[in-house]
Formats: C-alpha cells, sequence, structure tokens
C-alpha cells in the first residue's frame, strides 16, 4: 500500500463537508433535470449537476478535468441545448402525454433500485477496488495533475488522441450538412410556402 | 426528446465521477484520461443529435418523441 492509497482513504471534515456539499448539487440537479416540466429549468438543473460533478473533481485532486468539465459541458454543451430549445421554440409547446407502454414508470424504479443494489453488493465484497495500481502513471497530487494527463494522452494514448480529434471534424461537417438548408421544394414546407408568397424562385441563395 | 438528451449527458457524467473516484483509489492516471475522451465524444454525440432534432423539427413541427414513430418522410 503506497501512501496515495492512504491518503485516499482518510476523511477530515473539510473532506466530508464539499464532499457532502458535491453530492448534495448532484442529486438536487439531477431529480430537477427529470421532473421539470419546462426544458429551460432542465437545462439549469443540468448546470447545477455539472457544477456539482465539477466541486467532486476538485476534491479528488483531478483539477484538469473540472475546469475542462465546466468550460466544455456547463459551457459548451448546456448552451447548445438551450440554443437549440429557444430555436425549436419546445418550452411552449410541450405537452406531456399519457405513456404508451403500462407501468413503465414503476418498472424503471424498481430497476434502479435493483441495479444499485447489485452495484452496492458486489462492490462491497470485492473491497471496492482490486485492481493494479499505477497502471498508466502514478497520480501525483494536485500540482502535478495537468502534467500528467499530458503525459499519458500524448504519449500512451496518442492514438485515442488522433481519433477523437477526426471525430470532432466528422462530427461539425455532419452538423452542417443537416442544418443547411437544400434548394429543392419538397423539404422545408415552411420555407416553400414564404418564398413562393414573396414570389421569389427558389435555391435563389445557392 | 432534448430532456432525454439532457439524462444522457447526465449518465455519461456519472461514468466520469466513477472513472475519476477509481483512479484517485488505484493512484493511476489514466482514468482521467479516459475521461478527457468520454468528455470529447459527448460533445461529438450532442453536436449530431441536436442537428438530427432541429432536422426532424422543420419537417414535422414535433419534438415530442411519441410522435415521431414512423421513419417515413
Amino acid at each position: 500500500m503506497n501512501t496515495m492509497m492512504v491518503l485516499a482513504t482518510t476523511k477530515t471534515i473539510p473532506d466530508l463537508l464539499v464532499f457532502f456539499v458535491g453530492a448534495a448539487m448532484i442529486l438536487v440537479g439531477a431529480v430537477g433535470v427529470i421532473i421539470s416540466r419546462n426544458p429551460v429549468h432542465s437545462a439549469l438543473c443540468l448546470v447545477l449537476t455539472l457544477f456539482g460533478v465539477a466541486v467532486l473533481f476538485i476534491e479528488q485532486q483531478a483539477d484538469f478535468l473540472a475546469v475542462v468539465q465546466v468550460i466544455v459541458y456547463a459551457g459548451a454543451i448546456v448552451v447548445l441545448f438551450l440554443f437549440v430549445i429557444m430555436f425549436l421554440g419546445v418550452d411552449r409547446t410541450e405537452e406531456l402525454g399519457e405513456d404508451r407502454l403500462r407501468g413503465q414508470r414503476p418498472f424503471a424504479v424498481a430497476l434502479v433500485l435493483l441495479i444499485v443494489a447489485s452495484i452496492v453488493a458486489l462492490g462491497s465484497e470485492a473491497k471496492w477496488s482490486g485492481g493494479a495500481s499505477s497502471v498508466v502513471g502514478p497520480n501525483q497530487g494536485p500540482y502535478q495533475n495537468v502534467a500528467d494527463l499530458g503525459k499519458a494522452i500524448f504519449t500512451d494514448y496518442l492514438f485515442a488522441f488522433e481519433l477523437t480529434a477526426g471525430l470532432v471534424v466528422i462530427a461539425v461537417v455532419g452538423a452542417v450538412v443537416l442544418a443547411r438548408r437544400s434548394a429543392d421544394s419538397n423539404s422545408d414546407d415552411a420555407d416553400a410556402q414564404l418564398l413562393s408568397a414573396q414570389g421569389q424562385p427558389e435555391g435563389v441563395d445557392q | 426528446m432534448l430532456v432525454m438528451f439532457m439524462c444522457i449527458e447526465l449518465m455519461l457524467t456519472a461514468a466520469n465521477l466513477s472513472l475519476v473516484t477509481f483512479s484517485r483509489t488505484l493512484n493511476d492516471v489514466g482514468g482521467q484520461a479516459d475521461v478527457f475522451f468520454i468528455l470529447v465524444v459527448a460533445a461529438a454525440e450532442v453536436v449530431v443529435g441536436l442537428g438530427i432534432v432541429v432536422t426532424i423539427f422543420r419537417r414535422r413541427a414535433t419534438a415530442n418523441a411519441d410522435e415521431i414513430s414512423s421513419m417515413k418522410g
């Protein structure tokens, strides 16, 4: 048992306080995402959840990931969700119909409880983690975190890094293609009516 | 349907939290590298998924998942 693993199991009062505040933010936000009737409220509760996760990341000495989580997840992805919600106007026209499958909500609650109970039982049986320690590289604490993570990504996981870079480019190209308005008159009925009402030929901006 | 997307992001965040916790328990920085890649893939997935939702909404003027039940059109 090296010293890092011993440090990971000591509990002091500030550690417990930070953990409980972070965990409370996560749980309140997550329940709020599911329960809210307005999708804008759901997006704001998602931001609360992501800030709670960032607090727990900092407590576990993953500083780079906490900041990247806030900037990318809460700052870009949730903003994208809000753009699409405002653009489509679903916060005004969302109707909550009844469930098509009978009894799916009690079944979902029962399944969640069963899965959580089995994870807790199996985890406590296996003493929570039995893997090999420091396979890629040791976690050297809060001031070395960015250097260690950079070393791991750019040497051991370089191929995965290049693949994800290609994936992001493909996603951007796909989004541009999906959002482009096509020039034929069969699609985009609202645009076709608008253009024909104005007396202009279609595809004039092509 | 957009709340369903947000719940997918919640599930991915839960996996991220588990990975960071186990990376600290096992004193391994590979768990944090995995979280980095999961974050990138989640961002790409949200971009494409929201593009699909916008395209569906343009055609049918509804974003309710129960009403988009046929692949026609």
